[in-house]
């Protein structure tokens, strides 16, 4: 079963000792807003094969770079709820993202939200790749000509990467 | 007026005084920490409850803050202009090492509003006094500058990587006004007084301020908070403390995880140090090349 990702701030999940099991902290909502009552994901496939792809993705579109929080949670844990999840183009800098990994979920009441951040907390991933790692992977994804590299900002351009149009 | 001791510390530019004793009127010895603004040092009234009034019925307002001159401060009587009286008898440092010590009995003073309302008539007296008051109000301009901005940022919605008008305008006034932003940045985010989300957006930031008058400040600000009461603190100063890649936070992290009681904090604080790490060794060998 393929896997959504969502990008977070770790420290809003966190299991902290008076929440019931498997609550999540009304603070992670911050990380699950909705715009036209929709919210939007990344489809990792179910080996993570295209994991850090997708993060380079998210943090090709950053002002600077960063290190980079994101939950990963079976895909199948919120089509149980009756959610619906559709294919739609995501807009970020990395072409092969936009056209095949960008999920929207649409029609969601402030219900499904909170089932959301329930599944993320229960039975998601919540894991972090560190700034140089990402800096890496973004400046992969520019030399394989899937990222372009004109609309980044300059400040992640220039992070460590004098050679990053070679 | 004071015998400024060298302090002996290990801590590469660490604001030398951090802490200070005082007796009150009582004679009860409190412990309050302190900032230190360029020749002033600084304290709370909030954090002086219970410490009697030398003018009960008097002011109509409440300070919430109190500015002396040093030598004031440290001399065997300090006045502070407001209904707080007390005497310092030493200032320490972050190693609980003693930087200042009131060495000389200074006689009686009068409040330093008063003094300053009598050289107005005096000449050089006048320029100091003017030099005095004009600090006091870039001090007050700036501290209010700093609490409005971290006050605001309590809506803002933060996320990795980006910028926001408090990013930008935190770095700004770091910058600017540098150690007297610093000693109410700190004392904020130190004692807790703002939104946890926002003190860890400001330490992350502070970590990448190019500036290095304030590098210690920044530096202590940062290793302090990773004993934060909040994890999202906590974390934050890790975070901080991987971009300023100084080898004497490794220290620190080593026993933030050691205390650490959350798990998954536990682990992004490995990370942090094994990243910190990491950068060092990487500019280690750069270094060697």
């Amino acid at each position: 079963m393929p896997l959504l990702l969502r990008a977070i701030i770790k420290p809003r999940w966190y299991k902290l000792a008076w929440l019931e099991e498997g609550k999540a902290q009304a603070n992670a909502l911050w990380d699950l807003r909705t715009k036209e009552n929709k919210l939007s994901f990344w489809h990792v496939n179910d080996d993570k094969s295209n994991l850090y792809q997708v993060a380079a993705a998210i943090a090709a579109g950053r002002d600077n770079p960063d290190k980079f929080d994101y939950a990963l949670f079976d895909q199948g844990l919120l089509e149980k709820t009756g959610v619906r999840i559709e294919q739609t183009p995501g807009d970020s800098f990395h072409k092969e993202a936009n056209e095949h990994w960008h999920r929207d979920t649409a029609e969601l009441s402030a219900q499904n939200v909170a089932e959301v951040a329930n599944i993320i907390m229960e039975h998601g991933t919540k894991d972090r790749i560190w700034e140089k790692e990402i800096v890496r992977l973004v400046k992969q994804e520019v030399s394989l000509g899937v990222i372009d590299v004109i609309p980044l900002k300059n400040s992640l351009k220039q992070k460590g990467l004098p050679n990053w149009l070679e | 007026m004071t015998e400024r001791t060298t302090v002996n510390t290990d801590i590469k530019g660490t604001p030398p005084m951090l802490k200070a004793f005082f007796t009150d009127e009582f004679g009860k010895t409190k412990e309050t920490e302190v900032g230190l603004v360029g020749n002033f040092i600084r304290w709370r009234v909030q954090d002086w409850l219970g410490t009697l009034s030398r003018f009960p019925t008097t002011p109509t307002y409440t300070p919430t803050a109190i500015t002396v001159d040093m030598p004031e401060a440290t001399s065997q009587d300090c006045y502070s202009g407001f209904p707080v009286v007390g005497k310092i008898l030493s200032i320490y440092d972050a190693h609980n090492m003693v930087a200042d010590v009131p060495t000389t009995k200074v006689p009686t003073r009068k409040p330093q509003v008063y003094r300053q309302a009598e050289a107005s008539t005096v000449g050089d007296d006048y320029e100091q006094s003017s030099s005095t008051i004009m600090q006091r109000e870039l001090t007050r301009y700036v501290l209010n500058t700093i609490d409005c901005l971290f006050e605001s940022a309590r809506e803002l919605y933060f996320e990795d990587g980006m910028e926001t008008d408090f990013s930008r305008e935190l770095v700004s006034v770091v910058k600017k006004y540098g150690k007297l932003a610093m000693g109410e940045i700190n004392y904020l985010i130190t004692c807790g007084k703002v939104d946890e989300e926002v003190a860890s957006e400001a330490l992350r930031w502070l970590a990448r301020v190019n500036d290095a008058s304030t590098y210690g400040w920044r530096l202590w600000v940062l290793e302090k908070s990773l004993s934060s009461k909040s994890p999202v603190v906590r974390d934050g100063a890790a975070l901080g403390l991987v971009s300023m890649a100084d080898a004497h936070a490794i220290q620190y992290i080593t026993k933030a995880i050691e205390q650490e009681t959350i798990a998954e904090l536990r682990y992004d604080l490995q990370g942090a140090l094994r990243e910190l790490e990491a950068c060092l060794d990487a500019a280690s060998a750069t270094g060697n090349n």
